[in-house]
């Protein structure tokens, strides 16, 4: 009853949803091309676009160091074009390409050159597109600014991914391309031999913290004195949840603090604590759990002690100025100073713990202090000698003798990219004022050179500062004093580090590369892409779901005058299902079958053709195993319940009605050319 | 068809209707995505532009060297230039000239003689050996700074970048025009000439979203098939209904001609009626649509519907359809009047 055509339509409907749906699930994992569509990407979260994604390059040192990551690739995007065609250029580094997926099969003819001359690859495809047969030199165009780049295609490459359709260049010259600065990539490509330990750090569902940002208010303190302890924690899990933060005096836990955020969230918790223990206090801030964090700081409880700044040399006749402050720092105010020479005199200090002293006789004389009733009383001077000479101009020598007589670096221990404060003190030993040059060293190496102007037989205190420095130690010379600078990689207490491995809500993504969402790519939200193409892959079945119902019923409507004579002979609609349903289960299975094969092939053969192509790279076969098992079911279950339905329609009628041929027993209705206004 | 009242818009006609408006519809969403996705991209290009192109002449081995008189009628907004790679050492710098009579690269960019000025990355100092086609001595006399050339790159006179390529005097491998127009760049691709952009993110944005609007052109694939399917399905039941009555019409005369012109113009009516109905849906569909995801989503994506689109899908629903029901209307066409005369059917 039910003839060949049907199969032939069912199989075309089918063909062409599979074909469809291959190019949809394709156009929904383009954006995984980016991410040459295997592994596990680090991408800056807050970027609008992957194009704009921004990773420092320290990460890739990091991930090397880690034992369960086997490759580490920083790619860099830009886009140029050559003879009329646009294509991406991505950015590598050449020898760290192998190690990640997918494998780089080379054709080269010409190999890289030394020095900044660019060198680039082209992917296969890319290569017949632009009709280019290595070694060729062509120019690059900026891809955001005016800019002209000349590189040497030295050859080409296949991966059977869609690198195939990009020109890999040497990482400066896609920087230079993209205006990108020398110490960042838009993404890290990465590799690892341990799936399910990234997997597990990867779980979007659990409330995940980190601590950061360690500080106390003050690095000295006194017995007893109050210090604040503060520390920022993240919340970088994808639920809300709570972390008990425990802090902690050299070991000993004196507080724990909970907070709750919300996912995404971060927040700062302060406390406050003191000493009594004279010495170094290492102050702990620490969360437990799957990704413990403990963070450190130093406080040095000391006894109160002031500090008296002020010239060991000065000239007769002039003013000596003292400074007194606290240990930590603040001025201390109303504090008598003597000079005790011949005449001596007395000053108070000042709101900002300063006095002048007439300096009225040649010779050594002794400073002496008297805090009675002020706050500081029973301290002691510390931190220099309270001798000042007070000299004869004339008897200085009659040249410039500059010479280092202090050097200090604060802190003695800054994470990368941080930086610390030298301070020199320089006096003049002669008469004869001048320009001191002092050079700096870092490991026997001049970093800078200062320059001090000074009096006659005066004295400077200048500062510089230390930055750039890689993790280690560092020894600062300057004069023939010396200081250690502890150098901590950036990662030691930044929530970076656990963020890399890390997702959503902080400065850096890990993602498998084909989580990269299609919006990240195009630009555009999210749900309107997905709502897009759930539409068009709706419509596009209910498009076939409507060719085979209304083939079916035709099919049974045609034959309804062989249903009825069945029917008057005594069958009974349950025969008429037995009759219908191996038919229709035939049809839909073959037409199912069949279309499913060639809607692959076909899919196949157009993707093959670069027929499709999104943002410069030819649309992959998308459609799995899955997906084709469902569209084959589907298309014999909606066959078989129109051939179903159809007959039990065609049942309905009264056996003579159908016998006859007659049409639908409808009231009598309105002719179409009446309707459409003809007549 | 009014003397001849053989097919009524009966329920079947009008479910019909309904679905070759669904494909009608599904074609018109599918473009107005498309338009949307160009003029998305149309607002990220406005956001980069230049006004410069960087013209080059593509030969077997990548950039070749072209006579200016290749570039006359742009001449004047032209700057014109050699690069070339050469080795100092074991090192490779790429050695560059430029004469830009007409300003257009905004820098002053000379070097005289054998005088060589290097990028700020360009760590050489003093005389060197440049070797390219040939060799030659040159000495660094100080640095250029240029926002279009790489901080990588060395600039020499014109003079030493012949003797380096070994060229004659107006032989040229790049040129850097401003203000191109469309057929001026048209013109000088059609001549072999490689015409980039020097800001490539507008041209990728356009040949990426011209892919996009190819792409949109497959939907037509299925919707014209489904329509056809439609129409196949809806003439063959209605002759399968009706045969007795065509029979009747053919034997009091009606010409093959006549009864098939009937079937293909029934088609062509119920087509148009559900091609109209679905550029309706798809019209109120797409705003739709739009405004909703402009609420739910953050979005710089605007559905938009262009007239010449609404024509070609309708013109595509109408054709779909009357080639849908070209078989049954040829199969009742071609049997005989005692065949079609057999089946008793009548109203």
């Amino acid at each position: 009853m039910i003839r060949r055509r049907v199969i032939v339509v069912i199989a075309l409907s089918v063909m062409i949803f599979t074909s469809s749906t291959s190019v949809i699930i394709g156009l929904r994992d383009a954006p995984a091309a980016f991410a040459a569509g295997e592994g596990l990407v680090v991408t800056s979260s807050g970027s609008p676009t992957i194009f704009s994604s921004r990773v420092g390059m320290d990460m890739v040192t990091f991930l090397e160091g880690l034992d369960n990551i086997t490759g580490v690739s920083p790619e860099v995007f830009a886009f140029s074009s050559w003879n009329g065609r646009s294509f991406v250029v991505r950015g590598v580094d050449f020898d760290r390409l192998d190690s990640v997926s997918p494998v780089i099969v080379r054709d080269v003819a010409l190999e890289p050159v030394a020095g900044p001359a660019g060198y680039a690859l082209l992917g296969e495809r890319l290569a017949k597109r632009l009709a280019l047969d290595p070694p060729a030199t062509i120019t690059l165009a900026g891809s955001y600014a005016s800019k002209m780049e000349l590189v040497q295609v030295g050859g080409t490459f296949s991966s059977g991914s869609t690198l195939d359709d990009e020109m890999l260049v040497n990482l400066d010259v896609a920087r230079y391309l993209s205006g990108m600065g020398d110490h960042e990539a838009s993404i890290i490509r990465v590799a690892t031999d341990e799936p399910s330990w990234l997997e597990h750090l990867l779980s979007p569902e659990e409330a995940r913290f980190s601590l950061f940002d360690l500080s106390v208010s003050k690095e000295q303190v006194g017995p007893g004195e109050e210090f604040a302890i503060t520390v920022k924690v993240l919340n970088w899990g994808g639920t809300d949840g709570s972390v008990s933060i425990a802090f902690a005096d050299s070991g000993v836990t004196f507080v724990l603090r909970t907070v709750t955020l919300s996912a995404a969230a971060s927040s700062e918790v302060s406390v406050r604590h003191n000493g009594t223990v004279l010495g170094a206090h290492n102050i702990s801030a620490s969360i437990s759990g799957d990704f413990p964090v403990t963070l450190h700081a130093e406080v040095e409880v000391v006894d109160p002690y002031l500090v008296a700044s002020f010239p060991r040399n000065v000239m007769v006749g002039s003013g000596l100025q003292v400074r007194l402050t606290t240990y930590s720092g603040e001025p201390a105010q109303g504090v008598s100073v003597t000079l005790l020479d011949p005449t001596p005199s007395t000053n108070i200090t000042g709101s900002d713990g300063v006095c002048v002293l007439p300096a009225d006789d040649i010779g050594r004389f002794q400073l002496a202090f008297d805090a009675s009733g002020t706050p500081f009383e029973g301290m002691s001077i510390a931190g220099s000698s309270v001798l000042v000479d007070v000299l004869d101009p004339s008897e200085f020598p009659d040249e410039f003798l500059p010479r280092v007589v202090a050097f200090s670096l604060n802190p003695s221990s800054i994470k990368e990219g941080g930086s610390a404060t030298g301070t020199v003190a320089v006096e003049n030993a002669g008469s004869v004022p001048g320009v001191a040059q002092v050079p700096v060293t870092v490991d026997s190496v001049l970093h800078s050179t200062l320059q001090v102007a000074l009096g006659a037989a005066d004295g400077s205190t200048v500062s510089f500062a230390l930055s750039g420095l890689s993790p280690g130690a560092h020894t600062v010379q300057v004069g023939d004093f010396s200081a250690v600078l502890e150098v901590s990689p950036w990662y030691v207490d930044n929530p970076d580090l656990v963020q890399l491995v890390i997702r959503y809500g902080g400065t850096s993504t890990l993602s498998s590369a084909g989580a990269i969402p299609i919006y990240q790519a195009a630009k555009l939200s999210e749900g309107n892409v997905s709502l897009v193409l759930f539409s068009l892959g709706a419509v596009s079945g209910l498009l076939a779901t409507m060719a085979i119902v209304s083939v079916f019923s035709k099919e049974v409507r045609e034959n309804r005058k062989r249903l009825g004579i069945l029917r008057a002979i005594g069958a009974s609609r349950k025969d008429i299902r037995r009759l219908v349903f191996p038919q229709a289960l035939a049809a839909s299975l073959v037409g199912a079958v069949a279309g499913v094969l060639t809607g692959l092939a076909v899919a196949w053969a157009l993707v093959d053709s670069g027929a499709f192509t999104v943002f410069g790279h030819v649309l992959e076969f998308g459609i799995t195993l899955g997906p084709v098992i469902v569209i084959a079911a589907g298309a014999v279950a909606i066959g078989l319940a129109s051939a179903i339905v159809s007959a039990e329609m065609a049942a309905k009628e009264t056996a003579i009605s159908s016998i006859r041929d007659l049409p639908d027993e409808e009231p009598p209705e309105k002719d179409l050319s009446e309707l459409l206004g003809d007549g | 068809m009014r003397s001849l009242p053989l097919f009524r818009f009966n329920k079947r006609a009008r479910s019909t209707s309904w679905g070759i408006a669904l494909c009608t519809m599904f074609i018109v969403a599918s473009f107005s995505i498309a338009s949307g996705l160009r003029s998305s991209m149309d607002t990220l290009s406005d956001n980069f532009s230049s006004e410069l192109s960087l013209v080059t002449f593509p030969g077997t081995s990548g950039i070749d060297f072209f006579e200016s008189s290749a570039l006359v009628e742009v001449e004047d907004r032209s700057a014109m230039g050699v690069l070339a790679v050469s080795s100092a050492g074991p090192d490779h710098f790429v050695v560059f000239a430029v004469h830009d009579p007409a300003g257009v690269l905004g820098e002053a960019l000379a070097a005289s003689g054998h005088d060589v000025k290097v990028g700020a990355s360009v760590p050489l100092s003093g005389q060197a050996v440049l070797e390219s086609e040939t060799s030659q001595e040159v000495t660094v006399v100080g640095r250029f700074s240029s926002a279009l050339f790489s901080p990588d790159w060395m600039l020499g006179s014109l003079e030493l970048l012949l003797e380096l390529t070994d060229r004659d005097d107006g032989s040229w491998n790049f040129a850097v025009v401003r203000s191109l127009t469309a057929d001026e760049r048209d013109s000088l691709e059609s001549a072999g000439f490689s015409v980039q952009p020097m800001v490539s993110i507008v041209e990728f944005l356009d040949s990426s979203v011209a892919e996009l609007e190819a792409d949109a052109f497959w939907v037509l694939v299925p919707s014209a098939f489904v329509i056809a399917v439609l129409a196949y399905s809806f003439i063959g039941a209605e002759v399968a209904d009706r045969r007795h009555d065509i029979g009747i019409i053919k034997t009091i005369g009606a010409g093959r001609r006549r009864v098939f012109g009937y079937l293909m113009a029934e088609s062509a009516l119920i087509c148009a009626y559900g091609g109209a109905l679905g550029l309706a849906l798809g019209i109120v569909m797409s705003y739709a649509v739009s405004t909703v995801a402009s609420h739910m989503f953050t979005s710089v994506f605007v559905i938009e519907i262009q007239e010449t689109l609404l024509v070609a899908s309708y013109l595509v629903t109408v054709a779909a359809g009357v080639a849908g029901a070209l078989i049954p209307s040829a199969r009742m066409t071609v049997s005989s009047p005692v065949s079609d005369l057999r089946e008793v059917g009548t109203y």
